[in-house]
């Protein structure tokens, strides 16, 4: 399985879209991130935790100390309403640009 | 944009707080990562090593989200600064030379600037002062390329002239108050009503001038200088209306002026009108004596308006034989008031520019020494995960903060200096405007920080960006020291030739002040008291009564012991230029293109004899020339135009035709530095009718020893005679001799601080660089004196480098100084810009200074223990 390194607007689009469900901590929104990709990306640490308090800052997100599966202290983050209307612009976004490159990208007729 | 700014707020306010929460997140996570792994089959050992390696270390994570937060640019930069102190405290040794080195060149610095900014730079408190303009004569025959103006060529101005909205125009004069309290003479200027109208000051209380006050016969008026009106009239507001009396005469005051308002020179303490043509009766266009000052029309510039001044002078010389050479051209007003001033200003800056160079050198040499040190330090750093900008960022905060504790010297030396710069502010502009620590000052002083501290910064960047990390960490001895002796003595060798261009300038200075010292002002003024008596028309109307007065107060003052001999004269040397006029020959018309302008002094029987003007031919005055038909001393370059043999002849400067009976010396009376002074023709004032203007009252008195301790007798002598009588000016003539070098001594003495601080400096950077050449150089110097080097090899080795560095330096110098001495024409007198005396005593001070500097550090090299040495490998 190919590893990509993640832009970082798709990562804080992924981010978004992992936290849609559910309140997660940080290692939960990469595996999520993980699972919805099918594997095709794994999130690094190191831009995990930027993104997330990027995303905070933005207002996008908001975060809340709680206990984690293993009865560990955990910070969860939660998608606001702000949050998710960035995520259905971003959505949107990514749409079009996606299929416009798939578009560009395909092969020419006849070659 | 809210949520940033409440984000912004928590991490700058609850850092503490921030960051727990920070470590507590990425250590939970961590622990999350090894149960996951342990729940996947690991040993717990195992999974956490594996977590570790995932996250790939926890500090940086951390760094990373540090830097994303708001804010997080202002936290690293508290950062650096904070980690920018302690390395200063940590080498207080260093910071401290480093912060006074560069203090004292940036103190030179704004204290210069300061003044050129006060002076050159802020606009004058005028309305639209760049609308303001002087007006000048210029009658080349004459050699007088820029001369005050002539009454009735200014009338003819003001009428012809359309590019002004006016043309106004003043005198300096004096006036005694009399009235109330203690007689008192007031510095004082007789002004054309619309004076104040042209600059655009209005008055504090009433009004200004109104055009036909003036004219004789209307009721005389006068305004005060805001304090005349606090110190005499107790700042009474119902000054205006009342009436004072000056020089016996009464006067309506109808006006006080502001408290800033000095025009047209320091210390004005009343102003009078006075209408040009009705109020003096003066139909003349070859005598000079007028200033006068115009406004431009808003859409005219200066070259249109001299322009016009050229045609308008052109139909005047077409039309009167007087005005056959003359021209008229303006000047703006403020560069006009700074004109004796600018040029010295600008090379003083010059000269403190160069001395913060210097000091910047200095401090960037002992950078670049340090260097060996910091290469171990950043190494270390980035091994730790630093990245280079980080690095980059604290050398430029390091060099940042060093600036700014020299600064903070800087200014603070700056404003220590203030008193002294003030003296050198042009007596128009004086007491107007001065240096003063205020916000332009603060923000050149903050640009020369970011400045010399980027320069700072920067010194080490090459080695930052090119270093090998492994070097500084696995060597012992310092590494690169070979380029860094290199990069030093380069360094040095500028900061020589920088020392001796400011060197050289300050010989040139010093030569122009001994060369002034020793010309011959024409008398000698060592031993000799002057004083001025303004005598009031209503206490002494007539000329006989005047004097009876002038001889009672010389018998009186000849009687006291120590006294040879005292006289009379109409003005002292050098402080009046006014006062000339055409001297008409006998059976010869007048040229009337004023190339037969004295300068004309009515005197008492003594008084050039008291001065020491010496007689060349003829006799002098003497007290039997009462009375009779009237008689005339000329002088030499007077005698040159009345006739090759000019005793016998009679001559008429406004006194009627006076035979001339003696020949007499020139005076430099127009200032020591004027090339061409006009001669000078005496009259008799007993036998003449001399009254107002011309009146002898400036007392000169000879004596046999100090002549300050007779000054409390003569005033006794004067006030028994009269007790309003005023006494002003009180002084040696030795110091007004000497006054007329005072800007030149504070400049030079300027400079000669500058030289100073460059020398010091330069012999400083010699100094350290030896140092550094024997320290780095250690091993090697023991290794040679094992193998049974001599001394003489050892102290070769160690400065022969440094000494073709310095050679290179003296060099440069001296060639940049030739260059740089060519700005200085204007500001020397009786050298040469090659002057080589300047020269070759600059370059033996500062061969001497790099000397002394050296030996303590050759020596040193001489005292290398080989043993200790070898023993240390």
């Amino acid at each position: 399985m190919p590893r990509t390194d993640l832009l970082r607007g798709t990562l804080d689009l992924l981010i978004l879209r992992a936290l849609t469900l559910e309140p997660n901590h940080g290692l939960g929104v990469a595996r999520r991130v993980e699972q919805l990709t099918e594997g095709a990306f794994q999130v690094n640490p190191g831009s995990l935790f930027p993104a997330l308090h990027r995303l905070e800052q933005k207002g996008w997100l908001t975060s809340e100390w709680g206990a984690s599966a293993m009865n560990r202290k955990a910070k969860y983050y939660k998608l606001t309403s702000a949050g998710r209307r960035q995520l259905k612009a971003e959505a949107a976004n990514w749409g079009r640009i996606s299929v416009a490159i798939t578009r560009a990208l395909r092969p020419v007729e006849g070659v | 944009m809210t949520s940033r700014l409440r984000h912004f707020f928590r991490n700058l306010l609850r850092r503490g707080r921030v960051e727990r929460e920070l470590a507590d997140e990425i250590d939970g996570a961590v622990d999350l990562l090894i149960e996951e792994k342990v729940a996947q089959g690991m040993s717990r050992d195992d999974a956490r090593r594996a977590a570790r390696l995932e996250i790939g270390g926890v500090d940086p994570v951390k760094e990373d989200v540090r830097d994303v937060r708001a804010g997080a640019s202002l936290d690293a930069l508290r950062q650096h600064v904070r980690f920018g102190v302690r390395a200063l405290i940590r080498r207080p040794g260093f910071s401290i030379v480093a912060i006074l080195t560069l203090g004292v060149g940036m103190g030179a610095t704004t204290a210069m600037f300061s003044l050129i900014d006060s002076v050159l730079l802020k606009p004058l408190p005028f309305r639209e002062p760049g609308r303001l303009t002087m007006v000048w004569e210029a009658r080349p025959r004459l050699n007088a390329p820029r001369m005050e103006a002539a009454p009735l060529n200014y009338v003819d101005w003001q009428q012809q002239a359309q590019s002004f909205d006016s043309l106004a125009a003043y005198i300096n004069n004096f006036s005694s108050l009399t009235g109330v309290g203690t007689p008192e003479r007031l510095v004082a200027a007789q002004v054309t009503p619309n004076l104040l109208p042209t600059l655009g000051v209005n008055p504090l209380l009433g009004r200004w001038f109104a055009a036909p006050e003036g004219v004789p016969g209307h009721t005389a008026v006068a305004i005060l200088s805001y304090g005349l009106w606090q110190r005499r009239f107790g700042g009474d507001r119902g000054i205006v209306g009342r009436t004072i009396r000056l020089d016996g005469e009464p006067y309506v005051v109808v006006g006080v002026m502001p408290r800033t308002f000095q025009f047209p020179r320091e210390g004005v303490q009343v102003w009078t009108p006075v209408d040009i043509v009705a109020g003096w009766g003066v139909r003349s266009r070859t005598t000079f004596y007028l200033y006068v000052v115009g406004r431009l029309k808003p859409n005219v510039s200066l070259e249109q308006a001299n322009a016009e001044l050229g045609a308008v002078s052109k139909r005047l010389a077409q039309t009167y034989r007087a005005n056959t050479d003359a021209s008229a051209f303006a000047v703006p007003l403020q560069q006009e008031l700074a004109r004796t001033a600018r040029t010295s200003f600008l090379l003083l800056l010059a000269a403190a520019a160069l001395v913060l160079l210097i000091a910047c050198a200095n401090v960037a040499g002992l950078l670049v020494t340090r260097g060996a040190e910091r290469d171990r330090e950043f190494a270390v750093r980035t091994a730790l995960g630093g990245s280079r900008m980080q690095l980059l960022r604290q050398l430029l905060v390091e060099g940042v903060l060093l600036s700014s504790g020299g600064a903070v010297v800087g200014v603070l030396l700056a404003t220590r200096t203030f008193d002294v710069l003030q003296t050198l502010v042009p007596e128009s502009l004086r007491g107007a405007v001065g240096p003063t620590l205020d916000l332009r000052l603060l923000t050149m002083a903050f640009v020369a920080v970011m400045i010399t501290g980027l320069v700072f910064g920067l010194v080490p960047l090459r080695h930052v960006l090119k270093m090998d990390l492994r070097t500084p960490l696995n060597a012992r001895t310092t590494g690169g020291a070979a380029g860094r002796r290199r990069a030093q003595a380069m360094l040095v060798a500028t900061e020589v030739a920088l020392a001796v261009v400011v060197l050289f300038s300050t010989g040139l200075m010093i030569r122009t002040i001994v060369n002034l010292q020793a010309v011959d002002p024409g008398f000698r003024p060592e031993n000799v008291l002057t004083a001025n008596l303004s005598l009031t028309a209503t206490d002494y109307p007539t000329a006989e009564s005047q004097i009876a007065f002038y001889r009672e107060v010389l018998d009186r003052v000849r009687r006291l012991p120590g006294v040879v001999s005292a006289g009379f004269t109409t003005f002292h040397p050098y402080t009046v230029r006014i006062g000339a006029g055409p001297i008409r020959v006998e059976g010869r018309p007048d040229p009337g293109n004023g190339s037969n302008v004295g300068i004309i002094r009515y005197v008492t029987p003594d008084y050039l004899h008291t001065i020491g003007v010496p007689l060349v031919s003829g006799r002098g005055f003497s007290d039997q020339d009462a009375g009779k038909p009237g008689v005339a001393l000329v002088s030499e370059r007077v005698a040159a135009f009345v006739d090759a043999n000019p005793i016998g002849k009679r001559v008429n400067f406004g006194s009627g035709w006076l035979t001339v009976v003696g020949v007499v010396g020139d005076i430099k009376g127009e200032g020591i530095e004027v090339p061409n002074t006009r001669g000078t023709v005496y009259a008799p004032a007993a036998q003449l009718d001399v009254t107002g203007f011309f009146s002898p009252r400036a007392l000169a008195i000879r004596t046999t020893s100090n002549p300050t301790a007779l000054a409390a007798a003569v005033r006794r002598e004067i006030w028994a005679l009269n007790p309003d009588q005023t006494i002003n000016d009180m002084r040696t003539l030795e110091s007004l001799v000497d006054g007329q070098l005072a800007d030149r001594k504070t400049q030079t003495g300027l400079f000669t601080a500058f030289a100073g601080l460059a020398l010091f400096m330069a012999a400083l950077g010699v100094y350290g660089l030896l140092s550094f050449v024997v320290t780095s150089r250690t091993r090697e110097l023991g290794v040679r004196a094992a193998m049974g080097a001599q001394r003489r090899d050892l102290v070769s080795l160690v400065a022969r480098d440094s000494a073709v560095w310095v050679g290179c330096g003296l060099a440069g110098g001296l060639a940049l100084s030739t260059i740089v001495s060519r700005t200085m024409t204007s500001l020397i007198y009786g050298v040469t810009p090659l002057d080589w005396m300047s020269l070759t005593t600059s370059t033996c001070v500062l061969c001497t200074a790099a000397g002394v500097a050296a030996l303590v550090p050759v020596w040193r090299a001489t005292r290398v223990d080989p043993a200790a040495v070898l023993r240390a490998e």
